[in-house]
């Protein structure tokens, strides 16, 4: 990289001193213009909409500069929502990317027919983006008290989910609901990687007497390694950030994160509108965090890769 | 051994999918108590209510796609072709929506152009249109960014310009033809 930008440096020196004998026509850089109302757009509805919630998180109501705000974070309810909040994220990511690697795998390498990989990406084009009410509409009809799933199992093999202990409104029913965009999504996104694993280098292992397990362990999986750390990260901040569905399917009887910040959206619950802030500012943060997790993860295994 | 695992897989997968699928369609035909009729569907397509929403969802999402292809095929063109250093930029920049959760964005919105700031596009029903627009468009940026810039990377679009120019100098045909070779990469999602 560096070697390059010299070398680019270099040619441009060597160039100007070419051209130095007759005045170059000079004329004034003016490509930056072509990409002007993508940086006017970006700055207006992305950029700036978050630099106000962070800096909002840190001034008190008269605007000036205070800690207030993130301290209120710290109380119990606050912190308990944070904390379902992340958990779910994470349980619905790690299981999302294990479900969806299976099946794309299995689509991949198992020796399925290869017509079924057409439809399934196309499905899971579209399930990755089925979210909010019709999504919790399907789950409660599948699910719910009266879902076709809970009623099927309970006439039939008579087994009570609600006497198991298994509740929609919950922890698990929002990560079993979660998946069905989670999944769909580390497919798309693996199913590619999987594509970039070369017939040869199994083969090579082969060769060389690795088992089915072996291969996988030492040559597979740290080349895939950086694609499904990346999707995980992807796939908790998907779920971290993820309202319609939540409200959709709770109402507010679980507190999460999103629902909180929602609600005080809607009617300033927290009673301090700054409160909000730092509610929002928390949720970049902690998405944040995931996201740095994943490029310090990948620059180790990238570095291992060499 | 491995074909029995890879089509346990599958099917799990397939259930998992169906399922939900499967009782939200079985309750859209119960309408009727103890027989299935499509009367929840005649009656949610005869609702005028129901007919205006749809519209105004789909001509939300038809106006985005427009303004998210103006917005972004001519910037990923532009920057491939002559600002190729700021295209790592760009691109971070194009997948900070899956970074910063969307509920987030949209308090930052709500903060940033109520009815008291200096842009108060929440205090019309046009203006709220606007900004709907935009934040659906924020939120499809990685997608669609990421799909023109693919296409537009398999093209080779610093050649057929240079070729079409070669032949008119206005560049402008050059565009018109490089923008026909992307179209077919801009599948791009619409905001749901």
């Amino acid at each position: 990289m560096t070697a390059s930008v010299t070398r680019l440096l270099g040619a441009n020196g060597m160039s100007t001193a070419h051209t130095g004998a007759s005045p170059p026509a000079r004329r004034l850089p003016l490509h930056w213009l072509g990409i002007l109302p993508f940086a006017v757009f970006v700055t207006l509805f992305l950029i700036l909409p978050t630099m106000k919630i962070v800096v909002g998180a840190f001034q008190t109501p008269d605007g000036s500069f205070t800690l207030d705000n993130i301290q209120g974070l710290f109380t119990p309810s606050i912190l308990a929502a944070y904390w379902i909040s992340i958990k779910i994220s994470i349980a619905s990511a790690l299981l999302g990317c294990l479900i969806g690697f299976a099946v794309s795998s299995a689509v991949v390498f198992g020796g399925l027919p290869k017509w079924i990989r057409g439809p399934l990406l196309t499905f899971s084009g579209v399930a990755s983006n089925f979210a909010g009410v019709p999504l919790a509409f399907a789950f409660l009809a599948t699910l719910g008290p009266v879902g076709i799933l809970s009623v099927f199992l309970r006439s039939e093999l008579g087994v009570d989910l609600r006497a198991l202990g298994f509740n929609l409104l919950s922890f698990w029913g929002l990560t079993v609901t979660y998946l069905f965009f989670q999944i769909p999504l580390m497919i798309l996104i693996i199913t590619p990687a999987l594509d970039g694993l070369k017939r040869e280098w199994r083969e090579a292992a082969e060769i060389l007497g690795a088992t089915g397990l072996q291969y996988w362990r030492m040559v597979a999986f740290p080349i895939l390694l950086p694609s499904i750390l990346g999707t995980l990260a992807l796939l908790f901040a998907n779920a971290f950030g993820a309202v319609a569905t939540a409200i959709a399917l709770t109402g507010s009887s679980l507190s999460i994160v999103p629902i909180l910040l929602f609600a005080q959206i809607r009617g300033d619950v927290l009673g301090n509108p700054h409160l909000g802030y730092a509610l929002a500012f928390g949720m970049i943060v902690v998405t944040g965090i995931a996201n740095a997790i994943y490029i310090w993860l990948r620059a180790r295994s990238e570095r291992w890769l060499k | 051994m491995r074909k029995i695992w890879a089509w346990g897989a599958l099917l799990f997968g397939i259930l998992y999918f169906t399922l939900p699928l499967v009782g939200m369609t079985n309750f859209s035909l119960k309408m009727r108590r103890g027989e299935y009729s499509f009367d929840a569907y005649a009656k949610v397509f005869g609702d005028p209510r129901f007919q205006e929403t749809f519209t105004y969802s789909v001509a939300q999402a038809l106006f985005t796609i427009v303004f998210g292809i103006l917005l972004v095929v001519p910037t990923a063109y532009w920057v491939r072709l002559k600002l190729p250093r700021l295209r790592p930029y760009i691109e971070f920049v194009t997948l900070l929506p899956l970074v910063i959760p969307a509920i987030v964005i949209v308090f930052g919105y709500i903060r940033l152009y109520n009815t008291s700031s200096w842009l108060p596009l929440t205090g019309s029903a046009f203006g709220t249109d606007i900004l709907l627009m935009f934040g659906y468009a924020t939120l499809a940026l990685p997608y669609m960014y990421r799909a023109v810039d693919t296409g537009l990377r398999t093209i080779d679009v610093a050649t057929l310009t240079e070729a079409a120019q070669s032949r008119e100098p206005d560049g402008q045909r050059s565009w018109r033809g490089s923008s026909c070779r992307t179209r077919s990469s801009q599948c791009s999602p619409a905001p749901s």
